[in-house]
């Protein structure tokens, strides 16, 4: 028999569905054919290793975590399935995206990002007012352990620059350089550069870049961070306007817009929340998403960790929510519209947190033609990446956020309080 | 716990005791965890679509028909979660086919006369132990078609049926994927015992 045949009966052999005279068959080509005879060979030990690979054990706490979230989840037959109505969210999502839109042309440009004269008053502002809503730059803010003294700048190549506190002056460093706070470093296109705190917690700062180190804090000007926590019961706050921060277990990336040179262009480095939920929150973050990408030319990332998400929108603001899935706790961003500056704050959330899934509700955005038409004006150039020299001395002159006439919404309540708010289920 | 008793737990979370679906995790966490991780080769990954998949299952519980097994659903929505993940990577892997194509030394073992010590000398390679991760890595370079039918009937050693269900497809096409994935890790394997001396 041709040993295409003999094929055909060997796979069946290996599956035990050969009857048998088949068998018989079988065994007498093999026995005469060295061909077929490997074959089988190969086979079996094929068969044998993939058997052998055995079965992994999922994680520990696998199921406590499943149960966490099916917990916060309405019970059946409760009556009150879900407050949650998807349709709604993304209806009244979908509602946003107009009004994000709308706005985005005036955010982009009233609001052009980081330009010298800029930056240097919004650090001004941003010292006095850590705890709260940040309107300019992003703040990483930890509790207590990170401390800004005998802060070492490791540097990944010699594009690294540093421009001391007080001074304009940028300097390459050298492979490593302790850091005061106040001290500015900027990264360029090809390295990154790592910031270690005396308790080993440490911050990885990317190409293209700019962060300030402060006591108890860093502010990224632009750029992506990245931290990597590396004691256990660090808290961190990242307060991110004009940006985006995602929290991924003990690490947390944060990244600044910067636009594009064209008008209504924005990138948005860094990732949204990792996103992996079940349907309700993936499509809310899809339609966030896209909500965000009608800032034209806006990228948006999304991973896949958390567990769940929900997005509420607001008169005035979109919040996203998330489960940490390394500690299981909730929390919160805020993308908030301020006088047409979209700030972002990540708050972490105890767990003893009174927020509810049913609490959320899907608000419609009141349409904003007039934001339509767009005073003419030379399109600002961006500050050039990892460009220190853009980055001039700081001064202590507030600044008054560029603002225009708003319609005036219908009365709606405000967003939730997390201290008030009744306990979820 | 039998499959009726899935369909009474789940009678019990639809009723409002939440705390019951613990006892389905419980009982298949393990075969979905392990599917997610042959499928996507990744455990963090495989942690994150094997808890989504409960969740997903868990919020459609009041949709499960008790006709079709609970642990078939539980594990189709895995497998769609990782041909999502698969789709979402936008596999950059060599393919299995290029290099069992160029790999023109897997026919050196069929050259030349029948001869024991020849055999010999394979069944010696096939002990080497980086040959054990030859399987894995032809595993991982199938199409993922045929991947995911190799990972379920050889890994987790699921039957023509249980896979047909979990796929959906009919139960010819499964045998025709696995009999094809079977012949190309065979060929994948020749060609790396040729390059082992």
């Amino acid at each position: 028999m041709a040993c295409e045949k003999f094929e055909d009966l060997l796979q069946r052999h290996f599956d035990d569905a050969l009857s048998p005279k088949e068998a018989a068959q079988l065994q007498d080509h093999v026995k005469s054919c060295r061909s077929c005879r490997l074959d089988m060979k190969l086979y079996t030990w094929m068969f044998r290793a993939m058997r052998a690979m055995g079965e992994v054990a999922p994680p520990l706490d696998f199921t406590r975590s499943v149960m966490a979230v099916v917990r916060q989840l309405p019970a059946f037959g409760s009556g009150a399935r879900s407050g949650f109505s998807l349709r709604e969210f993304v209806w009244g999502l979908g509602v946003a995206v107009v009004a994000l839109g709308v706005l985005g042309g005036v955010l982009v440009w009233q609001n052009m990002p980081m330009t010298p004269s800029q930056m240097p008053r919004l650090v001004s502002r941003m010292d006095s007012d850590l705890q709260t809503r940040s309107q300019e730059n992003v703040v990483l803010k930890a509790a207590s352990e990170l401390r800004a003294d005998g802060i070492k700048l490791l540097a990944d190549g010699t594009d690294v620059q540093v421009c001391r506190k007080g001074t304009s002056r940028w300097q390459k460093v050298s492979f490593q350089t302790l850091l005061a706070p106040g001290d500015r470093i900027a990264t360029a296109d090809r390295n990154g550069a790592r910031l270690v705190y005396p308790d080993q917690t440490w911050i990885r700062v990317k190409p293209n870049s700019t962060v300030q180190v402060l006591a108890e804090a860093i502010r990224v000007f632009y750029g992506d961070t990245w931290i990597k926590v590396e004691k256990r019961g660090s808290k961190f706050e990242a307060l991110t306007p004009n940006a985006v921060a995602s929290v991924r277990g003990t690490a947390y990336t944060a990244g600044a817009f910067f636009a594009k040179s064209d008008v209504l262009g924005r990138q948005i480095s860094g990732r949204l929340f990792d996103v992996a939920s079940p349907a309700g929150g993936l499509d809310a973050m899809a339609v966030l998403a896209r909500a965000l990408k009608q800032l034209a030319g806006a990228r948006l990332a999304l991973g896949a960790d958390t567990i769940e998400t929900k997005v509420q929108v607001y008169e005035s603001s979109v919040w996203v929510r998330a489960v940490d899935p390394a500690t299981r706790k909730v929390q919160t961003s805020e993308i908030l519209e301020t006088g047409f500056q979209m700030t972002v704050a990540d708050r972490r959330i105890s767990e003893a947190s009174p927020l509810a899934l049913t609490d959320y509700l899907a608000w419609n955005l009141p349409p904003r033609p007039e934001l339509l038409s767009l005073p003419t004006r030379p399109t600002p150039r961006p500050a050039s990446l990892g460009g220190p020299a853009a980055i001039s001395r700081p001064t202590d002159e507030p600044v008054e956020p560029a603002t225009v006439d708003l319609p005036v919404a219908p009365a709606q309540p405000s967003g939730p309080n997390f201290e008030t708010l009744p306990r979820g289920r | 716990m039998r499959d009726d008793e899935d369909y009474k737990v789940i009678k019990l979370c639809l009723r409002g005791k939440k705390d019951a679906f613990a006892r389905l995790v419980d009982k298949y966490d393990r075969k979905v965890y392990n599917l997610a991780y042959r499928l996507t080769s990744n455990p963090e990954r495989a942690k994150d679509i094997a808890q989504e998949a409960f969740i997903k299952v868990y919020k459609a519980l009041d949709k499960y028909d008790p006709k079709y097994k609970f642990s078939s659903w539980l594990l189709k929505t895995v497998s769609n979660l990782c041909i999502d993940y698969h789709r979402s990577k936008q596999a950059t892997t060599a393919s299995l086919e290029v290099i069992i194509n160029s790999g023109a030394e897997g026919s050196i073992l069929r050259e030349g006369e029948s001869s024991s010590p020849i055999e010999d000398a394979i069944e010696e390679k096939l002990e080497c132990a980086e040959l054990q991760d030859v399987i894995r890595e032809g595993i991982d370079m199938l199409p993922y078609d045929y991947k995911s039918v190799v990972v379920m009937r050889h890994i987790q050693n699921f039957s023509y049926k249980e896979i047909s269900s979990i796929l959906n497809l009919p139960m010819g096409t499964i045998k025709a994927r696995i009999f094809r994935a079977r012949k190309m890790l065979k060929q994948y394997l020749e060609t790396k015992l040729a390059s082992i001396r």
